[in-house]
């Protein structure tokens, strides 16, 4: 009995081992999600499983690379007090190791951060390829802090041990580390809680919210960023100004600018947004989680006809679902009632141009909700061009019959009357009303007499309002000639029979009009901030060259949920 | 320069100075007890005066108005023969309670129907020659600054620039946008530096005391307007634009502001087309505000020493016209609310069977009630020779 | 011709100091940056004098820069572009007399409405503010700003509109008590048929009288030309005129002996504005003590001053738009007389604004328009209150001697953060930095 008491012992050894340290937990499960170490409380939440990536590639990743080589980033460049290169070596020394390399390293399995804005209190987890390579970088980065603030040796050992991790206490904030994974926390307790989420096998941290969860299992995983924002706990937080703007998803004045889908997002609970970076440009995707948009008001709530898609590119074009005719003939269950008035005073006036009707009842419904917008260089006759020449915009609509198009003629007939009135009655000249055809459709357009040879043309020969009705398709562009070349385009051609929202912006054509006008804009620059003319145009050639690396920019509205695409692409030379 | 001066000659030199009782008083900040105070509130577009005070008992009205007829029974009573429009049940409570004077048939000799000359001869009281004199209310003011030395005798209460009836010849009413219109940009130190920076010494020139004492007035209006402000509010106002800017000047008043001239507009009567739920709105909006404003005055015992004049620039045709709508006309009937200083209805009710032009003609000049309101109200020499209207008959 | 008060002034040594060099750079410009100063000094009275005058580097480019915005219809843009013009320090004088020009042949682009007009007339104050006042006058009678602002169009024969006349006489060229309304009447007359088409002055032969008129004791079927020339023969047009000068160069109210004197001077030197002015600007009367700080700065002065003084840099649209809070609207007198001026700038309402637009320029406090630049530190790099203190007056408020004054700038730096910003803060919201 004596002798097997040794081998008794050495047998219950492990057993008394496990006793005595009964938290250390199993090691994280690889498909662990990193949202799920994250306490509840953070109402801001960013993820990125790529950054290891460009971490590894650094300054030579192709696309950072060629927007450093392009003429804004060299202007940006030369207002850094130091090279982007001199800048990694100092820091690599710094660090005792390459700092990328390292961040890469430590990141390869995820990068997450997190904040509680209520204590401002911000968390960062990272998770690396192996607990060796983990604790290699934090030695480095932790001898680093010694050498910089001179405590040789203070930081050798940890100070506590937490769920399984080794802690350092830094001031208030602590960094811990388990195996491969990495938490740095502005305060101490921020990083418990992590720690004692990851120790958990069922933690589930943010991932306990049932939208959190249906988001971030849908998210686009080659995201550089993927993020969440809960922004109804975020309201009372943040300032005036956004509140308003949460506050004002259902006034008229953003659904009817903004439109249903967008107002819709600027008031859900939830914001779920993730970037993708890459040689092709930036995509952005904002999803509104939670909310729902006005019913009445979103696309497809009734049948109607859509504007005819038309071929020739626009400097920017956009297809917008504005149902007006609702506006009105709902306002009192779609709006609050301050904003009810306004209606009244709309009527009033649109029965004075529509010759008695009533503006909602008997107007609006007659044109279909889908709004085709575009705006499109003019072409201006001789001796009308104003010196300073700006694109036109045109509005695509569609009528229910083309016999409707002729109150819209008469009551444009009728504006320009009164508009010329008023301007008489303030000493000013008023526009001239002419009817002029292209092909069969007649054209109203309202123009100011020319200008004596040698006055100069002022900006207002900008402006021809021109409202034509081509088949059932009504026509108002701010010049005739825009207006012409839309009626040909039109001829004959039906509406479409579905649209989805979208927006498209071409940088080149916003860079031949700010090209155009350089002249007038480096004089306003002048006079309005002071600075002197080399340096006005200095600024705007750069702004020119900033422009030449995009190619243009586009939104897109889902038609499916409230959640917007935005897509800023860089030029084929750009994006080489 | 009507300022009285006495010139020096010192050495070749040519000093004016102001009567010392004008440059050595404090500059008054704060208004004497019992002062009283007038409030303009013009009604922009031209307010339809037929469908206000409606005298609905005449044929001709209901004829006249097809869409537009009031009917009696949805009137708030007047008298046996006039009503006041449904929207204005705070007028007419006032009314009932002795507290609205009315005056209908009031306007212009020769009516003129642009919006900018019939504002103009409001605002000037000049009606015969194109105006280039200083406002009714300025010329008010620049007598209340010279005979009482007050710092903001007039103030104009809402965006945009100061309307001509507020230019004096010496004075210019600010312009109150809001209630941090006033507010000074601080530094620190500043506020001491000033104290020291603008105190009255011997031996300055007169601008440089006269520079002083501005400074002081302006620095001391700065600081009440910021208390006053600070001040909560007794009564309840309604979300509107024209209640809120008559809440700034229910708390100035409260506050004994020495402003005793107020100028603000309410915009839109200018309905040419559809105008009944347009009109409706409006006039809601007017008497929800005006009723919250006496309401207040009432609270803080200040309510018989305002009285509220209001008025637009001309009414609007008997006829209505093919668009459910008005078209300028010319006489209308003004309000004055407060009780203190008239009650009930006056003027010459118009007969709508004896038109000029398809007009109510004017049988009150505008320029009578000025008199009035200037000479027996405020206590000030009148802009015009016209005599006062005669409230008593 | 025996001068009086007008003889010149012969500074015994010393007494052409900092404050007297302010004092004329102030008068004759917008009182120049410390380094215009500094020359000045080193200059004496008659160098600078002669360097205000010959008026050379005017900022061309800056000029030029007004020419692609007149298209824009923009008012906004053309008072920033005068703005920037002053604020560039670049030719003082031009702006000076442009400036008094403007004042006192008022006209306001609210009736006028046309931005190419009223940059037009501004070119004209510029060219020949300084020269033959009568070419001054027949330009100004002849500018289409002018006459629309005038009603030049309405004044038509057998149907005459007095309000040019009256307004050359009463205002421009003579001043109340020299005419009768008889003048007026036949003055109109004579002007008859001057008017504006388009953007150009026309003469329309049709629309004007041809008839005898009596004006000042002559008659003849005068026109516009002869009217004008008769107007500048009255021996009140150059007592008129040296009024003027004298109002905005020296104080507000000139004495009759003055007037008398400087329009003499102004006859002799043949109308010519620049040769007067150098007697004016050299003389006893100008120089003396009670000629300095004896005016209220108008806001446009203040500003311009204000930031000369302190090296700073504002955007000009945000300069012009703090001198229309004033009450110095570029390009919108309130009326055919201009602006008052004098106490007129002051009252409650105008002096929170020049307190808040001139702590905004110490505090370099920017806004939507744009960066402010004011290095305080650089500027005064003093860092005790009560050295701060003078090095502030001396820099804003050369010659001015006040213990007290000084004490209360040094107490504001006292406890602040940003002493110098606070110590120029207090200075330029004083009282005693509003007397120009």
């Amino acid at each position: 009995m004596n002798r097997s008491l040794p081998l008794v012992a050495f047998l219950l050894l492990p057993v008394a081992l496990a006793w005595a340290r009964p938290d250390d937990p199993e090691p994280l499960a690889p498909e662990r999600a990193l949202a799920s170490l994250v306490p509840a409380r953070c109402l801001v939440y960013a993820e990125s499983t790529t950054l290891a990536g460009w971490c590894e590639e650094g300054l030579e990743h192709p696309l950072v690379a060629r927007l450093l080589a392009s003429a804004p980033g060299q202007a940006l460049l030369a207002r850094l007090p130091l090279a982007p290169a001199e800048a990694l070596a100092q820091a690599d020394a710094w660090l005792g190791a390459p700092l990328l390399d390292e961040l890469a390293r430590v990141s390869t399995q995820g990068l997450a951060f997190a904040l509680d804005p209520r204590t401002q209190e911000s968390l960062v987890i990272a998770r690396g390829r192996s607990a060796d390579e983990v604790e290699a970088a934090l030695e480095h980065a932790l001898d680093a802090l010694e050498r910089q603030f001179g405590w040789p040796g203070a930081l050798d050992r940890p100070q506590h041990r937490w769920s399984g991790a080794d802690v350092w206490i830094l001031g208030e904030g602590a960094v811990a580390r388990r195996d491969e994974l990495l938490v740095l926390a502005s305060r101490a307790e921020l990083a418990r809680a992590a720690l004692e989420l990851a120790a958990e096998a069922e933690g589930r941290g943010l991932l306990a919210g049932a939208e959190f969860a249906a988001a971030h299992a849908a998210r686009d995983r080659e995201a550089l960023v993927w993020s969440w924002l809960a922004l109804e706990e975020l309201e009372p937080l943040a300032d005036a100004g956004f509140r308003e703007l949460r506050s004002a998803g259902r006034t008229p004045a953003m659904q009817g600018v903004f439109g249903a889908r967008l107002a819709a997002l600027a008031e859900a609970p939830f914001l779920a947004a993730s970037a993708r970076l890459d040689g092709q440009g930036l995509a952005l995707d904002l999803h509104g989680v939670g909310g729902a948009p006005v019913a009445a008001l979103t696309p497809g709530a009734r049948p109607a006809d859509v504007p005819a898609t038309l071929a020739t590119p626009c400097g920017a074009e956009a297809l917008l679902y504005r149902d007006y005719a609702r506006f009105f003939t709902e306002r009192s269950a779609l709006f609050p009632p301050e904003a009810l008035p306004a209606f009244a005073e709309a009527i009033t006036n649109g029965a004075l141009f529509f010759e008695g009707q009533d503006l909602g009842e008997e107007v609006l419904p007659h044109l279909s909700p889908w709004l085709r917008v575009l705006v499109r260089e003019p072409e201006f006759a001789s001796g009308l061009r104003p010196e300073i020449p700006l694109p036109a915009a045109a509005l695509v609509a569609v009528l229910d019959a083309p016999e409707a198009g002729a109150e819209w003629q008469a009551a444009f007939q009728t504006i320009v009357s009164i508009a010329n009135v008023d301007q008489a009655q303030k000493g000013q000249r008023g526009m001239r009303l002419a009817l002029e055809r292209e092909g069969e459709v007649d054209l109203s357009i309202a123009r100011f007499s020319a200008p004596r040879p040698g006055e100069g043309v002022d900006l207002r020969y900008n402006l021809e309002p021109t409202l034509a009705v081509a088949g059932r398709h009504l026509v108002l562009a701010s010049h005739a000639s825009l207006a012409r070349a839309l009626v040909r385009e039109l001829a004959g051609r039906a509406p479409d029979g579905e649209g989805r929202e979208f927006l498209r912006l071409s940088a080149g054509a916003l860079g031949s009009v700010l090209r155009e006008n350089l002249a007038t804009l480096v004089a306003k620059k002048q006079v309005e901030e002071g600075l002197e003319r080399a340096q006005a145009e200095a600024e705007l050639r750069l702004l020119l060259e900033a422009l030449a690396l995009f190619d243009g920019l586009e939104l897109a509205l889902d038609p499916a949920r409230s959640a917007l695409r935005l897509e800023l692409a860089l030029t084929p030379e750009a994006a080489r | 320069m009507p300022l009285s001066r006495r010139r020096f000659l010192l050495d070749g030199l040519t000093l004016t100075a102001l009567v010392p009782a004008l440059s050595a008083a404090p500059a008054r900040l704060r208004r004497a007890e019992g002062e009283r105070i007038l409030v303009v509130l013009q009604l922009s577009g031209g307010n339809d005066g037929l469908n206000t005070v409606v005298p609905h008992r005449q044929d001709a009205y209901g004829r006249a108005r097809p869409s537009l007829a009031l009917k009696g029974s949805a009137l708030h009573r007047l008298d046996d023969d006039h009503g006041l429009h449904p929207s204005l049940a705070g007028l007419g409570r006032l009314h009932a309670e002795g507290r609205l004077a009315l005056v209908q048939g009031v306007g212009v000799a020769h009516p003129d129907r642009s919006h900018f000359r019939s504002l103009e001869i409001w605002h000037t009281a000049e009606p015969e020659r194109p105006a280039h004199g200083p406002g009714w209310l300025g010329r008010l003011a620049d007598q209340l600054a010279q005979d009482r030395g007050g710092s903001m005798p007039a103030l104009h209460v809402g965006g945009g620039d100061v309307p001509l009836a507020l230019m004096g010849e010496h004075v210019l009413a600010p312009s109150l946008s809001d209630e941090r219109a006033l507010a000074l940009e601080e530094l620190a130190g500043l506020d001491g530096a000033r104290v020291a920076l603008t105190r009255a010494r011997p031996g300055a020139t007169p601008d440089l005391e006269f520079l002083r004492a501005t400074a002081r007035t302006a620095y001391r209006a700065a600081e009440e307007l910021e208390a006053v402000i600070a001040r909560p509010t007794r009564a309840a106002y309604p979300d509107l634009g024209l209640a809120q800017k008559l809440r700034l000047v229910a708390r100035l008043i409260a506050g004994g502001f020495d402003t005793r001239l107020f100028h603000l507009s309410l915009d839109g009567f200018d309905t040419h087309a559809r105008q009944a739920a347009l009109h409706t709105a409006l006039l809601a909006e007017l008497d929800a505000s005006l009723a919250a404003f006496q309401a207040d005055l009432e609270q803080c015992g200040a309510a018989g020493r305002v009285v509220t004049f209001v008025h637009s620039e001309f009414g609007r045709r008997v006829e209505e016209n093919a668009s459910r709508g008005t078209d300028h006309g010319a006489a209308a009937p003004v309000f004055l609310v407060g009780g203190a200083f008239a009650r009930g209805l006056h003027g010459n009710a118009p007969d709508l069977t004896r038109l000029v032009d398809g007009d109510v003609p004017a049988t009150t000049d505008f320029r009578a009630l000025y008199t009035a309101l200037e000479r027996d109200w405020l206590g000030l020499r009148p802009s015009t020779g016209v005599a006062a209207f005669d409230f008593a008959s | 011709m025996k001068l009086d008060v007008l003889r010149p002034w012969r500074p015994a040594p010393g007494e052409w100091d900092a404050a007297a060099a302010a004092h004329l750079l102030r008068r004759a410009g917008f009182g120049g940056r410390p380094s215009e100063r500094a020359q000045a000094l080193s200059e004496g009275p008659e160098r600078t004098l002669e360097r205000l005058l010959a008026g050379a580097d005017a900022d061309v480019e800056l000029l030029r820069a007004a020419e692609p915005l007149l298209a824009s219809e923009s008012l906004e843009l053309l008072q920033a572009w005068w703005m920037a013009l002053i604020l560039s320090g670049r030719a003082p004088l031009r702006e000076r007399m442009a400036l008094l020009w403007h004042d006192h042949f008022a006209t306001s682009h609210d009736k006028v409405g046309d931005v190419r007009l009223m940059h037009a007339q501004n070119e004209l104050f510029r060219r020949d503010g300084l020269g033959d006042f009568r070419v001054l006058l027949r330009s100004v009678a002849r500018d289409p700003a002018m006459l629309v602002w005038l009603d030049g169009n309405s004044n038509r024969k057998g149907h005459p509109n007095e309000n040019f006349a009256r307004e050359v006489m009463e205002l421009f060229a003579l001043g109340i008590g020299h005419y009768d309304e008889r003048d007026i009447q036949e003055a109109a007359r004579a002007l008859t048929g001057l008017g504006t088409e388009g953007r150009a002055t026309v003469f329309r032969h049709e629309q004007h009288d041809p008839g005898e008129k009596l004006l000042f004791g002559q008659r003849g079927a005068f026109g516009p030309e002869e009217a004008l020339e008769l107007v500048l023969a009255h021996p009140a047009c150059p007592r008129h005129v040296a009024r003027v000068l004298l109002a905005g160069f020296v104080a507000p109210e000139p004495a009759p002996a003055w007037i008398e004197e400087l329009a003499a001077v102004l006859v002799t030197e043949d109308w010519n504005l620049a040769r007067t002015l150098r007697v004016l600007l050299l003389s006893q009367l100008f120089h003396s003590p009670a000629a300095r700080r004896a005016r209220i700065a108008g806001p446009v002065e203040l500003l311009a001053s204000a930031v000369l003084a302190l090296d700073a840099h504002v955007p000009p649209r945000r300069a012009a738009r703090w001198a229309s809070a004033m009450g110095q609207s570029l390009f919108r007198p309130p009326s055919v007389k201009g602006w008052d001026g004098g106490r007129a700038w002051i009252h409650t309402g105008t002096w929170i604004v020049r307190h808040n637009a001139l702590a905004a320029l110490a505090a370099a406090r920017r806004d939507e328009t744009g960066p402010l630049r004011f290095e305080a530190e650089r500027a005064f790099p003093q860092s005790e209150p009560a050295p701060l203190a003078r090095a502030a007056c001396e820099r804003l408020l050369p010659g001015h001697d006040d213990a007290e004054f000084r004490a209360a700038l040094a107490a504001a730096a006292g406890d602040a953060d940003a002493p110098a910003r606070s110590c120029v803060a207090a200075l330029l919201t004083s009282p005693e930095f509003q007397l120009y």
